[in-house]
């Protein structure tokens, strides 16, 4: 459910937020970050992206309520170029969810 | 190569002499035990449990026809030779498993019928606790042994 109020809470950077939802002890919204992708192959069948809930206090959510922030990954076969570039992606998207975490 | 088995066999049971004895066996118990909701009817299942044995002999004869092709050096495990449909044959095979939490980087690969391999680096995401979603720790592990399968699939020359 929509939560009825927009709270004034600012969105980390590098990240798209979803709309707030009603929830106890705090409303929430879901954090995207960017979708990276690796040369040659289309983002839906390997992609990575970051992901976080942030409630409407500011904090993002350690994973006390619902679940600490997460890389996202979607994949398919690879071949060694390609792992190796999923591999720089994998940690340059855990780079930029562990900054959203320390906020 | 061409398959030896009878393609106008009208029964499994004419097949029977180019199976295994665990192939028969196994056939023989799908015979006592039509799948509800696919061997609808006899003349169904009948078919089912003939093209069972096609399949199965057509393995067979690759099998033999191919006995010289050296195993791929890395496989764990093989699957038997299978007609791709266009009259080649492979087969395919496991390689190596790196675990990290949940997660596994596989190197899985297929052998046609001249022997030439390809491999290709597999990242088990369907074993996610939550459907392909991890923690930065674990995401960092995984680049690591992506890295490594990569090392290993150019060690082997793909």
């Amino acid at each position: 459910m929509t939560a009825a109020t927009t709270p004034d809470v600012p969105v980390p950077a590098g990240a798209r937020p979803d709309d707030w939802e009603d929830d106890s002890p705090f409303p929430y919204r879901v954090l995207l970050g960017e979708c990276r992708g690796i040369n040659g192959v289309d983002t839906d069948h390997v992609s990575v992206q970051p992901t976080a809930i942030q409630f409407s206090d500011g904090r993002v959510d350690d994973g006390s309520v619902h679940e600490p922030p997460h890389v996202y990954l979607a994949d398919n076969a690879l071949s060694s170029s390609q792992a190796r570039e999923l591999a720089a992606v994998l940690i340059e998207t855990a780079d930029e969810v562990d900054g959203w975490a320390s906020r | 190569m061409t398959t030896t088995h009878d393609d106008n066999a009208t029964t499994w049971r004419e097949l029977a002499d180019a199976l295994t004895p665990q192939q028969v066996a196994y056939i023989e118990d799908w015979e006592r035990k039509p799948i509800p909701g696919f061997d609808n009817d006899h003349r169904a299942h009948q078919r089912g449990l003939l093209s069972a044995a096609q399949e199965f002999a057509g393995s067979n004869a690759a099998g033999a026809y191919y006995a010289d092709i050296a195993q791929p050096p890395d496989a764990s495990k093989i699957d038997v030779w299978m007609d791709e449909g266009d009259g080649c044959w492979s087969r395919r095979f496991d390689g190596t498993k790196r675990v990290v939490d949940n997660v596994t980087v596989h190197i899985d690969g297929v052998q046609t019928g001249d022997g030439r391999i390809k491999r290709t680096i597999l990242v088990a995401s369907n074993t996610f606790g939550d459907d392909g979603y991890m923690p930065a720790a674990t995401a960092r592990q995984l680049a690591s042994a992506l890295i490594a399968a990569a090392a290993e699939l150019d060690g082997l020359g793909l």
